[in-house]
């Protein structure tokens, strides 16, 4: 199932004005996260400067355009991430709240701007992504 | 600016664009030996990025060389099966091979030639020793034993970097993760290189001395076994894998597989990174000042370098049904190899890929590791050795000099050196 690319480009759209005003939102999303699941922060000990969470950012965001558009890989690379974070002591239910994180971070730096149509295209978009995270093997999905 | 890398290039640029495609074989070891890759991935990327070679030393194979393309066979595995080898295996090799060790050994039988859903938890199996946390309290002691290392260096006369630090420092870890006897380190190596070298090259000499190397370090990992799986559970990965109900079960042959998997894996990839950035930084000079000048920079040249090497060179993958890629039809049943490599210089994905720049602005960007289930499991590992080393190299030495050609290995799929001749000069 192929994201909608009018939600395509509204989610574009939203992303855009994300990093246009809150540039790199690495600090924002991962302080976010070791709020909410203060266990994570010790898997970044040896990450100083932010490199690491930085590039796995990125990451998601490379992600996130792949699959709302041509999804080359993004899909299978959700599904395979799921199994390797969880050798990292990452649970599948942690590694499920990233996406939704993104989105709440996306949609605040949106501010007034925060459209329904980019609420509703978000929110299509998060669970056509649950669907992999849920369904890590490939062979049933 | 890397001068050696652009002479080769313009030397082999008119051969290669001469060659017809379908005769072109990216696998070809002399170029690797040579240095002389470079413009066939060049060429591959631009005008067959799924290019298929129908005749070669390893029979039959299609060469995936862009990013993204790369990115959707490694994230694929219910399409690209493990389970048949992971490298390209030269076919008279394996032939010889078989009639010296009398039986089949293309593929391996570890962790990382399985296929879902046995590969999740024999991986899980060895993961924790592995990951972030367990790093946190090896760390010191691979920091003092890298101390150790270069505080034993020459210095003022010539050495061989690769023998002296990258083989020493990664025994010495890969010691630390096996629990394995430490005065006996240096066989974990020189096994590597056993099990990775044809006669001729390497420290191999005839087949029949690889097989033998071969059954010592078997026999080694059995008696290891043996004494790990009648006492308590312990923090080292041959305990773990003997008594994690997912693994401890394995038939011998998955043990012996796993073995050469974390030997190979923990020792060559790191090691040729550790030597990698000792050339890359002597052959780009402005690039050694700004590290010397910003201690900081260290983390970020650590992953240039591992994008720059590329310590592993390729995986391959056998299509588990009929695939398109790229418009190609890959046949189930054919095999497949993924050139990191390649992507590791893809114009369209990394800026100014064939420099060596270790300020980039995504410097982690780099598909040296792989990606899928099969992603280095011992990547933070490998990270973590090249970043204290660093650190205590600078700590210490002002410049290491490359002061001679460095000697590469013999072999398409771990992109490394046999030799690293260098001098620290004494201090001025």
């Amino acid at each position: 199932m192929a994201t909608d690319p009018a939600d395509a480009d509204t989610i574009e759209r939203s992303l855009e004005i994300a990093g246009e005003r809150g540039g790199d939102l690495t600090a924002v999303v991962y302080a976010r996260l070791f709020e909410r699941q203060p266990q994570m922060r010790e898997l970044f000990w040896r990450d100083t400067t932010d490199a690491i969470k930085g590039e796995m950012l990125m990451r998601v965001f490379d992600a996130i355009l792949d699959f709302i558009r041509e999804r080359r890989f993004a899909h299978h690379l959700i599904q395979t991430e799921v199994v390797t974070h969880a050798g990292y002591d990452v649970p599948p239910e942690v590694f499920a709240t990233f996406f939704g994180l993104v989105a709440e971070v996306v949609e605040e730096l949106n501010g007034s701007d925060w459209s329904p149509a980019m609420a509703q295209a978000w929110r299509r978009t998060l669970a056509d992504l649950d669907r992999y995270v849920a369904n890590p093997d490939q062979a049933a999905v | 600016m890397n001068i050696a890398v652009k002479v080769q290039a313009a030397e082999t640029a008119a051969e290669i664009a001469a060659t017809p495609l379908e005769k072109l074989n990216p696998a070809k070891v002399d170029r690797f030996y040579n240095d002389t890759i470079w413009p066939v991935f060049e060429r591959l990327r631009r005008e067959d990025p799924v290019h298929f070679t129908p005749e070669s030393e390893y029979g039959p194979y299609w060469s995936v060389t862009r990013w993204n393309d790369i990115m959707a066979v490694d994230t694929n595995h219910e399409a690209f099966s493990s389970a048949d080898g992971i490298g390209l295996a030269n076919l008279a090799a394996v032939a010889e091979q078989e009639k010296v060790m009398g039986e089949r050994r293309r593929g391996g039988a570890g962790f990382i030639t399985m296929d879902e859903p046995e590969h999740g938890p024999a991986r899980k199996a060895v993961s924790p020793t592995l990951a972030p946390g367990n790093l946190q309290t090896m760390a010191p002691q691979v920091r003092e034993r890298a101390g150790e290392i270069l505080d034993s260096l020459p210095i003022g006369r010539e050495f061989d970097w690769v023998d002296l630090v990258s083989k020493e420092l990664t025994a010495m870890t890969l010691a630390t993760l096996f629990d394995f006897p430490f005065e006996q380190r240096r066989k974990l190596p020189w096994w590597s290189d056993m099990i990775m070298n044809m006669p001729g090259h390497g420290p191999v000499e005839s087949w029949q001395q690889k097989g033998e190397a071969m059954f010592e370090c078997f026999n080694a990992f059995h008696e290891l076994w043996n004494q790990r799986v009648n006492a308590e559970p312990a923090n080292d990965l041959i305990s773990m894998l003997a008594h994690n109900p997912a693994t401890r079960d394995m038939p011998m042959e998955t043990y012996q597989g796993n073995v050469v998997l974390l030997i190979v894996g923990g020792n060559d990839t790191t090691r040729n990174t550790i030597s990698g950035s000792v050339y890359a930084l002597n052959k780009n000079p402005d690039q050694y000042a700004k590290l010397r000048a910003n201690p900081d920079l260290i983390l970020p040249m650590v992953s240039e370098t591992i994008r720059y090497q590329t310590p592993l060179a390729h995986m391959s993958r056998v299509a588990t049904r009929d695939v398109e890629l790229g418009g190609k039809t890959i046949k189930k049943g054919e095999r497949v190899v993924m050139w990191y490599i390649s992507g590791n210089r893809d114009e369209e994905m990394v800026e100014r890929p064939n420099e060596f720049i270790i300020d980039r602005e995504r410097p982690r960007q780099h598909m040296s590791f792989g990606f899928g289930i099969h992603r280095c499991v011992g990547n933070r590992v490998a990270e973590m050795q090249l970043t204290i080393i660093w650190e205590e190299i600078l700590k210490r030495f002002p410049e290491i000099k490359v002061v001679g050609k460095p000697t590469l290995n013999w072999s398409a799929f771990v992109h490394g050196y046999e030799s690293l001749p260098v001098v620290i000069p004494y201090r001025t």
